[in-house]
């Protein structure tokens, strides 16, 4: 923001100021890395030295390439699994899935651990101590500008990002 | 230099090669050799089979070096889904993606195999073989072989491919397309050639932002079938002959009686001879018939051959002729010994003429002649 030409605006300062911005974010990650202790392992993708199909541009398993593995704090929900079928005219070829996750996590964590969640990341949910859950992400909740993002009215500062299953252990496995 | 004598000898042929038509026809013979008389049965399950056999080992995709597995999903039975995924699921029981299922529409409609014509005229029985057989007993029988005409159904199977790329999915339809290059694919389930085309090749992907992705293809094939039951074929056996015999008490009361009776007609017919010399050096002879006769037999004497000719018509005496009055009759002889006389002699009976031996008339100018003799010289 030091480089930037834009400012914020100005009408809140007598009653919310940056310090109050930092304090209140500093509250939250202080609950969230020491309180709930939830975190999500974040797969980042090297975009460069990922080998792709040349035509359709797909990835195998085998074939994409991650940066270091990095443990983000964070606040994630799963949502219910569903049953579905593969055979959608009998209902059969019967399936359960799990139901898509949800982080919610502080813009200043991510700039802490030096991470970004970009859509087609893979986000690993540790479920108990020998399973790991893999999702892909599909929105990376960069677009934060809606109210329920901001604190004290004041700027976004988390990003709500929305992660399903991934299709098969042939994609992503670890 | 003395010459040994010329070998010549005849080389035998023991293999006995056949040639030119005979190799052709000996190839009917060897595949019917040992063909069965009746055509394996096909019913609903043999088929079944057979298309999934087609459908894993015809349409075979191979990913990262495995070829992926094909699941039947003919049953709506929960266990039967179970039982052939437990293998290829992980820990919660889903399968892993890449896979084919098989699954047929429950509602079998009339079939096209035989250009949709309703041929089948009740449940006749129609003979395929007859043939002899020799009986344990020594007695011959026939034994035919019968089957009911099978009947025709189209069966519609859907072939599903769920797969996580397009690589995979282009390998699928690649083989799809090559397999019914010609419109129509064979299957041959129980010896038996069944067609199949497909009916409708669709995309059943579920297309959302925020949901799992995969690719389900779907073929919809139609198969046309006959199908024919167990219960269809019959083998009966006839005797060839039939020995009925009676093994009756003759001393037994209520013995079946027979009496035949014979009636015998009294009355004989005025028996004819009819004497022909040939002086030596004669062989041909002309005269003019004054009476009917029914010849029964030619007796000859110095004859070697003869020819009878009766209005121009060459008679064949073997088993006997007629000779009506005013009859030309023409004979031709040849002799045994030319200078000598031939002799000919017609032995019959005059038709129309009658007596009864049991019977002697009163006056003696009333009898009948019984015999009358005619010499032609």
């Amino acid at each position: 923001m030091a480089n930037s030409k834009l400012q914020l605006p100005t009408k809140t300062n007598m009653f919310y100021s940056e310090d109050d911005f930092i304090f209140e974010t500093e509250m939250v990650e202080g609950y969230i890395e020491e309180d709930l202790n939830q975190s999500v392992v974040l797969y980042e993708i090297d975009r460069r030295k990922t080998n792709v199909n040349a035509i359709y541009k797909e990835a195998t398993s085998g074939n994409i390439r991650y940066k270091a593995p990095k443990e983000i704090p964070c606040m994630y929900e799963i949502k219910d699994s569903e049953t579905k079928s593969f055979d959608n005219k009998t209902s059969n070829g019967v399936y359960t899935q799990d139901g898509n996750l949800v982080l919610y996590v502080l813009v200043k964590t991510l700039k802490k651990y030096n991470a970004d969640i970009k859509r087609g990341d893979y986000i690993g949910v540790q479920i108990d101590t020998n399973r790991m859950k893999y999702f892909t992400v599909v929105n990376d909740g960069k677009v934060n500008s809606s109210n329920t993002h901001l604190i004290g009215a004041y700027k976004p500062a988390w990003r709500t990002v929305e992660c399903t299953l991934v299709s098969d252990i042939s994609e992503f496995n670890g | 230099m003395r010459r040994q004598p010329k070998k010549n000898m005849t080389k035998v042929n023991r293999a006995q090669k056949i040639y030119g038509n005979m190799v052709k026809k000996s190839y009917q013979k060897t595949i019917l050799e040992k063909a069965p008389v009746f055509p394996k049965p096909l019913e609903y399950d043999d088929i079944d089979k057979a298309v999934f056999d087609f459908v894993d080992k015809q349409i075979d995709i191979v990913i990262d070096g495995e070829l992926i597995p094909t699941y039947t999903l003919y049953s709506n039975q929960r266990f039967s889904e179970y039982t052939q995924m437990w293998e290829h699921s992980d820990e919660f029981g889903n399968l892993y993606l890449n896979f084919k299922t098989v699954n047929r529409d429950k509602n079998p409609s009339f079939g096209g195999n035989q250009g949709e014509l309703w041929n089948i005229p009740g449940q006749r029985k129609y003979t395929l073989l007859q043939r002899e057989v020799l009986e344990d007993n020594g007695t011959e029988s026939y034994e035919i072989h019968t089957m009911k005409q099978p009947y025709a159904v189209d069966l519609s199977y859907t072939i599903n491919f769920i797969t996580t790329t397009v690589d995979n999915l282009n390998q699928f339809n690649q083989k799809i397309n090559k397999l019914f290059a010609a419109r129509q694919c064979y299957i041959r389930p129980n010896g038996h050639f069944i067609p199949m085309v497909i009916d409708e090749i669709s995309d059943e992907t579920t297309y959302s932002i925020s949901d799992r992705k995969f690719y389900a293809q779907a073929v919809t094939i139609k198969l046309m079938a006959y199908i024919i039951e167990k219960d269809d074929f019959e083998v009966k056996k006839y005797p060839k002959r039939t020995n009925l015999s009676l093994n009756g008490d003759k001393y037994k009361k209520n013995q079946p009686c027979v009496e035949i009776e014979e009636i015998i007609n009294p009355l004989k017919n005025k028996t004819l001879n009819v004497n022909i010399t040939f002086q030596p050096y004669h062989n041909k002879l002309e005269f003019e018939f004054d009476t009917d006769m029914n010849v029964e037999k030619v007796y000859t004497e110095n004859v070697r051959n003869f020819r009878i000719m009766v209005n121009d018509t060459l008679y064949y005496t073997e088993k006997g002729f007629k000779l009506h009055n005013e009859d030309s009759v023409r004979i031709q002889i040849k002799p045994i010994e030319g200078e000598q006389e031939c002799f000919m002699q017609f032995i019959g009976y005059e038709p129309n003429e009658f007596y009864n031996p049991n019977e002697t008339p009163e006056k003696v100018y009333d009898e009948k002649i019984t015999h009358e003799n005619i010499n032609i010289v």
